[in-house]
Protein backbone atom coordinates (compact mmCIF):
# COMPACT_ATOMS: atom_id res chain seq x y z
CA UNK A 1 0.00 0.00 0.00
CA UNK A 2 1.39 3.77 -0.78
CA UNK A 3 1.73 5.73 2.06
CA UNK A 4 0.03 8.70 2.02
CA UNK A 5 1.24 11.66 4.32
CA UNK A 6 -0.03 15.15 3.69
CA UNK A 7 -0.47 18.31 5.89
CA UNK A 8 -3.97 18.61 7.35
CA UNK A 9 -6.32 21.51 5.40
CA UNK A 10 -9.60 22.90 6.47
CA UNK A 11 -11.88 23.60 3.98
CA UNK A 12 -16.09 23.67 4.90
CA UNK A 13 -16.49 22.85 1.09
CA UNK A 14 -14.88 19.09 1.75
CA UNK A 15 -15.24 18.75 5.50
CA UNK A 16 -18.42 20.04 6.46
CA UNK A 17 -19.84 18.15 3.25
CA UNK A 18 -18.46 15.18 3.81
CA UNK A 19 -20.28 14.71 7.34
CA UNK A 20 -23.72 14.88 5.69
CA UNK A 21 -22.77 12.30 3.59
CA UNK A 22 -24.49 8.58 3.92
CA UNK A 23 -23.25 5.57 2.79
CA UNK A 24 -26.10 4.66 0.34
CA UNK A 25 -25.80 8.08 -1.16
CA UNK A 26 -22.08 7.61 -1.93
CA UNK A 27 -22.38 4.09 -3.62
CA UNK A 28 -25.30 5.01 -5.39
CA UNK A 29 -23.00 8.45 -6.92
CA UNK A 30 -20.10 6.28 -7.60
CA UNK A 31 -22.26 3.45 -9.82
CA UNK A 32 -24.23 6.20 -11.90
CA UNK A 33 -20.70 8.27 -12.57
CA UNK A 34 -18.57 4.49 -12.93
CA UNK A 35 -21.65 2.86 -14.98
CA UNK A 36 -23.94 5.31 -16.66
CA UNK A 37 -21.79 8.18 -17.44
CA UNK A 38 -18.32 6.92 -18.57
CA UNK A 39 -18.39 3.21 -20.40
CA UNK A 40 -16.01 1.74 -22.69
CA UNK A 41 -13.08 4.46 -22.02
CA UNK A 42 -12.28 4.32 -18.13
CA UNK A 43 -12.36 0.50 -18.46
CA UNK A 44 -9.90 0.17 -20.76
CA UNK A 45 -7.44 2.75 -19.25
CA UNK A 46 -8.32 1.40 -15.97
CA UNK A 47 -7.88 -2.46 -17.28
CA UNK A 48 -4.73 -1.18 -19.29
CA UNK A 49 -2.35 0.27 -16.48
CA UNK A 50 0.29 -2.08 -15.61
CA UNK A 51 1.39 0.80 -13.18
CA UNK A 52 4.61 0.73 -14.50
CA UNK A 53 5.21 4.45 -13.09
CA UNK A 54 6.69 6.54 -16.30
CA UNK A 55 4.67 9.06 -15.83
CA UNK A 56 5.35 10.16 -12.59
CA UNK A 57 8.73 12.19 -13.63
CA UNK A 58 5.93 14.49 -15.75
CA UNK A 59 3.85 15.29 -12.87
CA UNK A 60 5.15 18.42 -11.23
CA UNK A 61 3.78 17.87 -7.79
CA UNK A 62 5.90 14.63 -7.68
CA UNK A 63 9.08 16.47 -8.79
CA UNK A 64 8.35 19.22 -6.33
CA UNK A 65 7.64 17.09 -3.15
CA UNK A 66 10.96 15.07 -3.60
CA UNK A 67 9.94 12.33 -5.47
CA UNK A 68 7.27 11.43 -3.02
CA UNK A 69 5.52 7.87 -4.61
CA UNK A 70 1.94 8.82 -3.49
CA UNK A 71 2.08 12.06 -5.39
CA UNK A 72 2.86 10.27 -9.02
CA UNK A 73 0.12 10.05 -11.27
CA UNK A 74 -0.26 6.08 -11.16
CA UNK A 75 -0.73 6.47 -7.46
CA UNK A 76 -3.19 9.38 -7.58
CA UNK A 77 -5.55 6.83 -10.13
CA UNK A 78 -5.06 3.88 -7.72
CA UNK A 79 -5.82 5.53 -4.58
CA UNK A 80 -8.97 7.25 -6.00
CA UNK A 81 -10.17 5.22 -8.79
CA UNK A 82 -9.44 1.57 -8.05
CA UNK A 83 -9.44 1.89 -4.64
CA UNK A 84 -13.68 2.40 -5.17
CA UNK A 85 -13.53 -0.14 -7.64
CA UNK A 86 -11.51 -2.58 -5.90
CA UNK A 87 -13.98 -2.05 -2.33
CA UNK A 88 -17.01 -2.47 -4.75
CA UNK A 89 -18.59 1.16 -4.00
CA UNK A 90 -18.88 0.91 -0.86
CA UNK A 91 -16.50 3.75 0.69
CA UNK A 92 -16.54 5.78 3.34
CA UNK A 93 -17.19 9.47 4.14
CA UNK A 94 -13.03 9.65 5.06
CA UNK A 95 -11.85 8.08 1.83
CA UNK A 96 -14.32 10.74 -0.44
CA UNK A 97 -12.33 13.51 1.72
CA UNK A 98 -9.52 11.90 0.68
CA UNK A 99 -10.55 11.40 -2.85
CA UNK A 100 -11.50 14.96 -3.49
CA UNK A 101 -8.14 16.16 -2.03
CA UNK A 102 -6.06 14.18 -4.34
CA UNK A 103 -8.18 15.42 -7.54
CA UNK A 104 -8.97 18.97 -6.94
CA UNK A 105 -5.99 19.59 -5.36
CA UNK A 106 -3.25 17.67 -6.31
CA UNK A 107 -3.98 17.14 -10.06
CA UNK A 108 -3.91 20.00 -12.47
CA UNK A 109 -5.25 17.50 -15.46
CA UNK A 110 -2.42 19.42 -17.37
CA UNK A 111 -2.30 16.36 -19.39
CA UNK A 112 1.84 16.09 -18.66
CA UNK A 113 1.67 12.61 -17.64
CA UNK A 114 -0.59 11.76 -20.78
CA UNK A 115 2.20 12.15 -22.89
CA UNK A 116 4.75 9.68 -21.15
CA UNK A 117 2.03 6.95 -20.70
CA UNK A 118 3.43 4.22 -23.11
CA UNK A 119 -0.26 3.09 -23.82
CA UNK A 120 -1.37 6.80 -24.13
CA UNK A 121 -3.91 6.86 -20.89
CA UNK A 122 -5.67 10.03 -20.44
CA UNK A 123 -4.99 10.18 -16.29
CA UNK A 124 -5.85 13.40 -16.71
CA UNK A 125 -9.14 12.36 -17.68
CA UNK A 126 -9.63 9.81 -15.06
CA UNK A 127 -8.98 13.01 -12.67
CA UNK A 128 -11.87 14.53 -13.71
CA UNK A 129 -14.33 11.71 -13.23
CA UNK A 130 -13.20 11.07 -9.71
CA UNK A 131 -14.05 15.28 -9.79
CA UNK A 132 -17.36 14.42 -11.05
CA UNK A 133 -17.93 12.13 -8.21
CA UNK A 134 -17.01 14.27 -5.40
CA UNK A 135 -18.99 17.54 -7.37
CA UNK A 136 -22.00 15.34 -7.23
CA UNK A 137 -21.69 14.41 -3.80
CA UNK A 138 -20.89 17.91 -3.15
CA UNK A 139 -17.56 17.66 -1.55
CA UNK A 140 -15.95 20.26 -3.20
CA UNK A 141 -13.35 22.78 -1.92
CA UNK A 142 -15.55 25.97 -1.12
CA UNK A 143 -14.21 28.86 -2.98
CA UNK A 144 -14.53 27.11 -6.25
CA UNK A 145 -17.81 26.11 -5.22
CA UNK A 146 -18.72 29.03 -4.63
CA UNK A 147 -17.94 30.33 -8.18
CA UNK A 148 -19.89 27.34 -9.29
CA UNK A 149 -22.82 28.74 -7.70
CA UNK A 150 -21.95 32.23 -9.23
CA UNK A 151 -22.61 30.41 -12.87
CA UNK A 152 -26.11 29.34 -11.51
CA UNK A 153 -26.70 32.40 -9.93
CA UNK A 154 -25.41 35.38 -12.63
CA UNK A 155 -23.98 33.40 -15.47
CA UNK A 156 -20.34 34.94 -14.63
CA UNK A 157 -17.43 33.98 -12.69
CA UNK A 158 -17.45 36.41 -9.83
CA UNK A 159 -21.03 37.35 -9.15
CA UNK A 160 -20.74 40.04 -11.40
CA UNK A 161 -24.50 40.46 -12.35
CA UNK A 162 -25.49 41.88 -15.89
CA UNK A 163 -26.18 45.41 -14.88
CA UNK A 164 -23.04 45.59 -13.30
CA UNK A 165 -21.07 44.22 -16.28
CA UNK A 166 -23.20 46.93 -18.54
CA UNK A 167 -22.02 50.09 -16.21
CA UNK A 168 -18.48 48.66 -15.79
CA UNK A 169 -18.00 48.61 -19.80
CA UNK A 170 -19.39 51.90 -19.94
CA UNK A 171 -17.26 53.99 -17.52
CA UNK A 172 -14.00 52.01 -19.77
CA UNK A 173 -15.19 53.46 -22.61
CA UNK A 174 -14.83 56.84 -21.36
CA UNK A 175 -11.10 56.04 -19.78
CA UNK A 176 -10.38 54.41 -23.17
CA UNK A 177 -10.82 57.86 -24.58
CA UNK A 178 -7.97 59.13 -22.49
CA UNK A 179 -5.62 57.45 -24.76
CA UNK A 180 -7.50 56.85 -27.89
CA UNK A 181 -9.09 59.67 -29.68
CA UNK A 182 -13.47 58.41 -29.74
CA UNK A 183 -12.60 55.00 -28.68
CA UNK A 184 -15.15 52.78 -28.77
CA UNK A 185 -16.46 49.58 -26.59
CA UNK A 186 -19.66 48.72 -29.32
CA UNK A 187 -22.31 46.38 -27.41
CA UNK A 188 -24.89 44.08 -29.20
CA UNK A 189 -23.70 45.28 -32.54
CA UNK A 190 -25.61 42.91 -34.70
CA UNK A 191 -23.29 41.16 -37.57
CA UNK A 192 -19.91 42.01 -36.44
CA UNK A 193 -16.98 40.33 -37.36
CA UNK A 194 -15.57 39.20 -33.70
CA UNK A 195 -17.30 39.05 -30.30
CA UNK A 196 -15.07 39.29 -27.85
CA UNK A 197 -15.66 37.76 -24.01
CA UNK A 198 -13.62 38.83 -21.24
CA UNK A 199 -13.17 36.92 -18.03
CA UNK A 200 -15.06 38.05 -15.66
CA UNK A 201 -12.20 39.48 -13.52
CA UNK A 202 -12.00 41.55 -16.21
CA UNK A 203 -15.32 42.80 -15.82
CA UNK A 204 -14.30 43.12 -11.94
CA UNK A 205 -11.05 43.48 -10.76
CA UNK A 206 -8.76 43.90 -13.70
CA UNK A 207 -10.56 46.29 -16.04
CA UNK A 208 -7.54 47.66 -17.44
CA UNK A 209 -7.02 44.20 -19.38
CA UNK A 210 -10.86 44.98 -21.08
CA UNK A 211 -8.90 48.79 -21.74
CA UNK A 212 -5.93 46.99 -23.17
CA UNK A 213 -8.32 45.25 -25.72
CA UNK A 214 -10.47 47.35 -26.45
CA UNK A 215 -7.38 49.93 -27.34
CA UNK A 216 -6.19 47.13 -29.63
CA UNK A 217 -9.68 46.44 -31.22
CA UNK A 218 -9.61 50.16 -31.93
CA UNK A 219 -5.63 50.45 -32.95
CA UNK A 220 -6.33 47.25 -35.50
CA UNK A 221 -9.80 48.68 -36.87
CA UNK A 222 -11.48 45.25 -36.05
CA UNK A 223 -15.12 44.78 -36.23
CA UNK A 224 -15.81 43.96 -32.72
CA UNK A 225 -18.66 43.52 -30.01
CA UNK A 226 -19.81 42.19 -26.86
CA UNK A 227 -23.20 40.89 -25.58
CA UNK A 228 -24.79 43.39 -23.01
CA UNK A 229 -26.85 40.53 -22.04
CA UNK A 230 -26.00 37.12 -20.03
CA UNK A 231 -23.30 34.85 -21.80
CA UNK A 232 -20.65 37.43 -22.32
CA UNK A 233 -18.52 35.92 -19.92
CA UNK A 234 -16.21 32.90 -21.17
CA UNK A 235 -15.12 31.48 -17.90
CA UNK A 236 -16.08 27.96 -16.75
CA UNK A 237 -15.68 27.50 -13.15
CA UNK A 238 -18.50 24.42 -13.03
CA UNK A 239 -16.32 22.19 -15.76
CA UNK A 240 -13.88 22.23 -12.94
CA UNK A 241 -16.28 21.68 -9.91
CA UNK A 242 -17.59 18.41 -11.62
CA UNK A 243 -20.84 20.07 -12.38
CA UNK A 244 -21.54 19.50 -15.88
CA UNK A 245 -25.17 20.21 -15.80
CA UNK A 246 -24.08 23.73 -15.00
CA UNK A 247 -21.45 23.70 -17.56
CA UNK A 248 -23.36 22.78 -20.35
CA UNK A 249 -25.95 25.47 -19.36
CA UNK A 250 -23.22 28.36 -19.02
CA UNK A 251 -21.56 26.99 -22.50
CA UNK A 252 -24.91 26.75 -24.26
CA UNK A 253 -25.80 30.48 -22.86
CA UNK A 254 -22.12 31.70 -24.31
CA UNK A 255 -23.05 30.21 -27.58
CA UNK A 256 -26.17 31.23 -27.69
CA UNK A 257 -25.61 35.31 -27.16
CA UNK A 258 -22.78 34.88 -30.42
CA UNK A 259 -25.92 33.72 -32.60
CA UNK A 260 -28.22 36.18 -31.48
CA UNK A 261 -25.49 38.86 -32.44
CA UNK A 262 -24.94 37.22 -35.54
CA UNK A 263 -20.78 37.37 -35.36
CA UNK A 264 -18.45 35.16 -37.53
CA UNK A 265 -16.60 34.33 -34.22
CA UNK A 266 -15.81 34.69 -30.69
CA UNK A 267 -12.56 35.80 -29.10
CA UNK A 268 -11.93 34.45 -25.46
CA UNK A 269 -9.98 36.35 -22.96
CA UNK A 270 -6.05 35.19 -22.41
CA UNK B 1 -15.53 14.80 -20.46
CA UNK B 2 -13.33 17.87 -20.85
CA UNK B 3 -15.86 20.99 -22.87
CA UNK B 4 -19.32 21.87 -22.89
CA UNK B 5 -19.76 20.89 -26.61
CA UNK B 6 -19.81 17.27 -26.36
CA UNK B 7 -21.81 17.69 -23.17
CA UNK B 8 -24.73 19.38 -25.49
CA UNK B 9 -23.92 16.61 -27.96
CA UNK B 10 -22.35 18.86 -30.46
CA UNK B 11 -19.51 17.77 -31.80
CA UNK B 12 -17.66 21.16 -32.81
CA UNK B 13 -18.33 24.28 -30.65
CA UNK B 14 -21.61 25.98 -33.43
CA UNK B 15 -18.94 29.09 -33.92
CA UNK B 16 -15.18 29.69 -34.94
CA UNK B 17 -13.41 29.74 -31.19
CA UNK B 18 -10.23 31.86 -31.53
CA UNK B 19 -7.78 32.07 -28.66
CA UNK B 20 -6.53 35.63 -28.26
CA UNK B 21 -3.20 34.32 -29.11
CA UNK B 22 -4.29 33.10 -32.30
CA UNK B 23 -6.33 36.47 -32.68
CA UNK B 24 -3.19 38.71 -31.66
CA UNK B 25 -0.70 36.59 -33.60
CA UNK B 26 -2.86 36.81 -37.14
CA UNK B 27 -3.10 40.58 -36.23
CA UNK B 28 0.48 40.97 -36.02
CA UNK B 29 1.40 38.56 -39.76
CA UNK B 30 -1.46 40.08 -41.42
CA UNK B 31 0.14 43.71 -41.05
CA UNK B 32 -3.31 45.37 -38.99
CA UNK B 33 -1.34 45.86 -35.99
CA UNK B 34 2.00 47.29 -36.31
CA UNK B 35 4.74 47.15 -33.45
CA UNK B 36 6.77 50.47 -33.52
CA UNK B 37 8.77 50.17 -30.61
CA UNK B 38 10.70 46.62 -28.34
CA UNK B 39 10.18 46.05 -24.94
CA UNK B 40 14.18 45.81 -23.49
CA UNK B 41 16.04 43.56 -21.20
CA UNK B 42 15.61 39.44 -21.52
CA UNK B 43 11.89 38.23 -21.79
CA UNK B 44 11.18 34.19 -21.38
CA UNK B 45 7.57 32.90 -21.73
CA UNK B 46 5.06 30.61 -20.44
CA UNK B 47 2.99 27.68 -22.00
CA UNK B 48 -0.25 27.30 -20.64
CA UNK B 49 -2.09 23.89 -21.11
CA UNK B 50 -4.89 25.11 -22.08
CA UNK B 51 -3.59 26.69 -25.34
CA UNK B 52 0.04 24.90 -26.27
CA UNK B 53 -0.67 21.29 -24.74
CA UNK B 54 -4.14 20.98 -26.32
CA UNK B 55 -4.09 23.60 -28.85
CA UNK B 56 -0.45 23.74 -30.02
CA UNK B 57 -0.01 27.72 -30.38
CA UNK B 58 3.63 27.65 -28.75
CA UNK B 59 5.11 28.84 -31.71
CA UNK B 60 2.64 31.50 -31.96
CA UNK B 61 3.60 32.75 -28.47
CA UNK B 62 6.96 32.85 -29.98
CA UNK B 63 6.63 34.33 -32.82
CA UNK B 64 4.29 37.36 -30.96
CA UNK B 65 7.42 37.78 -28.32
CA UNK B 66 10.56 37.66 -30.76
CA UNK B 67 8.19 40.39 -32.61
CA UNK B 68 7.74 42.59 -29.74
CA UNK B 69 10.82 42.19 -27.71
CA UNK B 70 14.44 42.80 -28.20
CA UNK B 71 15.78 39.07 -26.49
CA UNK B 72 14.17 36.15 -25.53
CA UNK B 73 14.96 33.02 -24.05
CA UNK B 74 13.74 29.82 -24.50
CA UNK B 75 12.33 27.46 -21.43
CA UNK B 76 13.54 24.09 -21.20
CA UNK B 77 11.47 21.60 -21.14
CA UNK B 78 9.17 24.16 -23.92
CA UNK B 79 6.29 23.72 -26.11
CA UNK B 80 3.93 20.99 -24.94
CA UNK B 81 6.76 19.66 -23.08
CA UNK B 82 6.44 22.25 -20.25
CA UNK B 83 5.56 22.06 -17.15
CA UNK B 84 2.35 23.07 -15.40
CA UNK B 85 2.67 26.24 -13.81
CA UNK B 86 0.41 24.57 -11.02
CA UNK B 87 -3.17 26.86 -10.60
CA UNK B 88 -4.74 25.02 -13.92
CA UNK B 89 -8.13 23.69 -13.61
CA UNK B 90 -9.48 25.89 -10.78
CA UNK B 91 -6.68 25.10 -8.31
CA UNK B 92 -5.89 29.18 -8.63
CA UNK B 93 -9.10 29.61 -7.40
CA UNK B 94 -9.05 27.54 -4.04
CA UNK B 95 -8.62 30.30 -1.64
CA UNK B 96 -6.43 30.44 1.23
CA UNK B 97 -6.36 27.53 2.63
CA UNK B 98 -5.12 26.16 -0.36
CA UNK B 99 -1.95 28.79 -1.46
CA UNK B 100 0.47 26.27 -0.03
CA UNK B 101 0.02 23.52 -2.61
CA UNK B 102 0.40 26.03 -5.48
CA UNK B 103 3.54 27.23 -3.56
CA UNK B 104 5.38 24.37 -2.91
CA UNK B 105 4.00 22.56 -6.32
CA UNK B 106 5.04 25.43 -8.21
CA UNK B 107 9.12 24.93 -7.01
CA UNK B 108 9.86 23.35 -10.35
CA UNK B 109 7.97 25.98 -12.43
CA UNK B 110 10.16 28.52 -10.68
CA UNK B 111 13.12 27.28 -10.65
CA UNK B 112 12.81 26.44 -14.27
CA UNK B 113 11.64 30.15 -14.97
CA UNK B 114 15.22 31.24 -13.02
CA UNK B 115 17.23 29.38 -14.70
CA UNK B 116 17.06 31.48 -18.22
CA UNK B 117 17.90 34.16 -16.16
CA UNK B 118 14.75 37.10 -17.80
CA UNK B 119 13.34 39.27 -15.73
CA UNK B 120 9.79 39.38 -17.33
CA UNK B 121 7.23 36.38 -18.19
CA UNK B 122 4.93 36.00 -20.80
CA UNK B 123 2.04 34.27 -19.42
CA UNK B 124 -0.98 34.42 -21.87
CA UNK B 125 -3.60 32.76 -19.10
CA UNK B 126 -5.36 34.45 -16.37
CA UNK B 127 -4.70 31.49 -13.91
CA UNK B 128 -0.62 31.04 -14.96
CA UNK B 129 -0.47 34.99 -14.95
CA UNK B 130 -1.95 35.02 -11.36
CA UNK B 131 -0.11 32.04 -9.76
CA UNK B 132 3.39 33.17 -11.55
CA UNK B 133 3.50 36.56 -9.80
CA UNK B 134 2.60 34.97 -6.47
CA UNK B 135 5.33 32.25 -6.74
CA UNK B 136 7.45 35.39 -7.68
CA UNK B 137 6.59 36.97 -4.21
CA UNK B 138 7.01 33.69 -2.32
CA UNK B 139 10.51 33.02 -4.05
CA UNK B 140 11.76 36.57 -4.10
CA UNK B 141 12.60 36.20 -7.35
CA UNK B 142 13.43 39.80 -9.67
CA UNK B 143 10.67 39.05 -12.04
CA UNK B 144 7.51 40.05 -13.50
CA UNK B 145 4.73 38.77 -15.42
CA UNK B 146 3.07 40.24 -18.38
CA UNK B 147 -0.24 39.02 -20.57
CA UNK B 148 -0.03 39.40 -24.14
CA UNK B 149 -2.44 42.11 -24.39
CA UNK B 150 -0.29 44.42 -22.19
CA UNK B 151 3.10 43.61 -24.31
CA UNK B 152 0.98 45.00 -27.53
CA UNK B 153 -0.38 47.86 -25.72
CA UNK B 154 2.83 49.13 -25.07
CA UNK B 155 4.52 48.52 -28.18
CA UNK B 156 1.97 48.69 -30.90
CA UNK B 157 1.75 51.64 -32.93
CA UNK B 158 -0.77 54.24 -32.66
CA UNK B 159 -1.67 56.19 -35.53
CA UNK B 160 -1.69 60.12 -35.92
CA UNK B 161 -5.09 59.90 -36.17
CA UNK B 162 -6.37 58.34 -32.69
CA UNK B 163 -3.72 59.62 -30.84
CA UNK B 164 -4.98 61.86 -27.83
CA UNK B 165 -1.80 61.74 -25.57
CA UNK B 166 0.57 63.07 -28.41
CA UNK B 167 -1.24 66.82 -28.35
CA UNK B 168 -2.09 66.83 -24.66
CA UNK B 169 1.97 66.91 -23.81
CA UNK B 170 3.17 69.26 -26.30
CA UNK B 171 0.60 71.91 -25.30
CA UNK B 172 2.29 71.20 -21.71
CA UNK B 173 5.86 71.79 -23.19
CA UNK B 174 4.81 74.86 -25.17
CA UNK B 175 2.74 75.86 -21.65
Amino acid sequence: MIKVERRPVSDPGIDENAKKLTPEQIEGVIRHVLEKESAGRLRTFVETCIHCGLCSDACHYYLAYKRDPSYSPVAKVRLTLWDMIRRKYRVDAESIKMYARISYAECNICKRCSMYCPFGIDIAYLMTVVRRICGLLGVVPQYLQDQGNSHMYTYSQSWVPQDDWVDTALWLEDELRMDIRNGRIPFDKEGAEVMYSPHSLEAKFKTNLLTNIAKIMNVAGVDWTMPSFDGWDSTNQAMHVGDYETMGMVERMHFEAAMRLKVKKIITSE
Amino acid sequence: MYDGSRWLGWKEPPITYLQPTQFFYELIRDGKLKIARKIEGPVTVQDPCSIVRNRGMGEMIRDIVRATCEEFREVTPKLEHNYCCTAGSGVINYGPPWKFIRMEGGKVKMRQLQATGAKIVIAPCHSCHKTIEELIHYYHADMHVMFISELLVQTMDIPEALRVHGEKQEKQKEE
